[in-house]
C-alpha cells in the first residue's frame, strides 16, 4: 500500500471538508445563500460555539464590502479551516478610490492597539450618516475587533480606474469557545 | 397613529408596531446592502409618533444576523427610543440573543454603553 498516497488523500479529504469556495456574480440573493450555507458548514464542522456568529460575521462583512464596492459584481470568495485556523479571503474589482480606501483602512488598523480598534469602532458608530454606496465605515473595524490585526489587503491595477482587491482575514479557533 | 409594518425579506427584518399590545418588534436577519435606506422610515416613524406611543411599551429586537451597516442604522433607531425614555416614557428595550452568542451580546452591550440606557439582554426567542 502506498502510505504516502494515502496520506495525501487524507489531507485532501480534510481540506475538502473545511473548504467553501465561490467564484461568480455577487448579488444580495447570492450573499444570503452563502450566509445560509456558511451557517450549516460552520455548525457541522466546528460544532456549537459561542463565537460561531462572530466567525460567520467575518465572511458576512467581507461579502458586504465586496458587493458594495465591486466594480464588476464578480467575486472570488473562500472560507477555509485548516490546522485550527479559519482563513477567509475575498477578491473583487473596485475603483481606484475604493481600492485606496481599503488599503488605508487596513493600514490604519495595523497601527492600532486593541483598545484603539474598539475606540475607533465606537467613534465610527456614533458618526452620522452613510457613504454614498451605503457603507457605514465599520466593516473592517468590526472584523478587527474579532481578529485583531490579522487582516491583510492587496491591490493590483487592472486598468486606469480598476483594481483587483484581495482581503484576507485569519483567526485561530479558540477551543474554549466550544459548547457542549 | 399611522401604522408601522414592514414585511420581512431574506435580507431584512420585519418591523411592526402593535398598538394593542404596546409592542414594537424588529425581528429577522438584517443584512441589507443599504441599511441607512432600510431603517430611515423606521426612524422617521419613531420621530413622528414617539409622543403617541402608549406606555408601558416594549421594544423587541431579535436579529440573528446583522451586518455592520445595520449596527449603525439600529443605533439611530435606539437613539429615538432613548429620547422617549428621557421624556419620561416607560419604554423597555429587550434585546434577544441566542445561547451565549457573543456577537449579539457584544452588540447589545455596546449600545448600552454608548447610549447610557438599559437594554435587557434576554436569552431565547421572543414570544410570537
Amino acid at each position: 500500500m502506498n502510505m504516502e498516497h494515502l496520506g495525501t488523500n487524507n489531507a485532501q479529504r480534510e481540506l475538502e471538508k473545511n473548504l467553501l469556495e465561490y467564484k461568480g456574480q455577487l448579488s444580495s440573493e447570492v450573499r444570503i445563500q452563502l450566509l445560509d450555507l456558511l451557517k450549516c458548514i460552520a455548525l457541522l464542522n466546528l460544532g456549537p460555539r459561542s463565537d460561531l456568529k462572530k466567525l460567520i460575521g467575518i465572511a458576512l462583512e467581507l461579502l458586504d464590502n465586496a458587493q458594495r464596492y465591486n466594480a464588476r459584481n464578480d467575486v472570488d470568495f473562500r472560507w477555509h479551516i485548516a490546522d485550527g485556523q479559519l482563513v477567509v479571503t475575498i477578491t473583487n474589482t473596485a475603483s481606484s478610490e475604493d481600492a485606496r480606501r481599503l488599503m488605508e483602512a487596513v493600514r490604519a488598523i495595523e497601527r492600532m492597539s486593541p483598545e484603539d480598534i474598539t475606540e475607533a469602532f465606537k467613534r465610527q458608530l456614533l458618526e452620522e450618516g452613510f457613504s454614498e454606496k451605503g457603507g457605514a465605515g465599520l466593516g473592517m473595524l468590526q472584523i478587527a475587533r474579532k481578529v485583531g490585526k490579522n487582516i491583510t489587503a492587496e491591490i493590483k491595477s487592472l486598468r486606469p480606474d480598476e483594481y483587483r482587491c484581495t482581503s484576507t482575514v485569519s483567526t485561530t479557533l479558540d477551543q474554549t469557545k466550544n459548547q457542549p | 397613529m399611522e401604522p408601522l409594518h414592514i414585511a420581512t425579506t431574506r435580507n431584512t427584518p420585519m418591523v411592526v408596531f402593535l398598538p394593542d399590545k404596546a409592542t414594537f418588534r424588529l425581528v429577522g436577519n438584517s443584512i441589507p446592502e443599504n441599511a441607512g435606506s432600510f431603517y430611515a422610515p423606521v426612524v422617521t416613524w419613531l420621530q413622528q409618533h414617539l409622543s403617541d406611543i402608549p406606555t408601558p411599551c416594549s421594544f423587541v429586537f431579535s436579529l440573528p444576523y446583522f451586518n455592520s451597516s445595520s449596527l449603525k442604522a439600529l443605533y439611530s433607531v435606539l437613539v429615538e427610543i432613548k429620547k422617549g425614555i428621557d421624556q419620561g416614557k416607560e419604554f423597555e428595550v429587550n434585546w434577544y440573543v441566542e445561547d451565549e452568542d457573543e456577537f449579539m451580546i457584544e452588540a447589545g452591550e455596546t449600545y448600552q454603553e454608548l447610549l447610557g440606557m438599559k437594554i435587557n439582554l434576554i436569552t431565547g426567542d421572543p414570544a410570537p
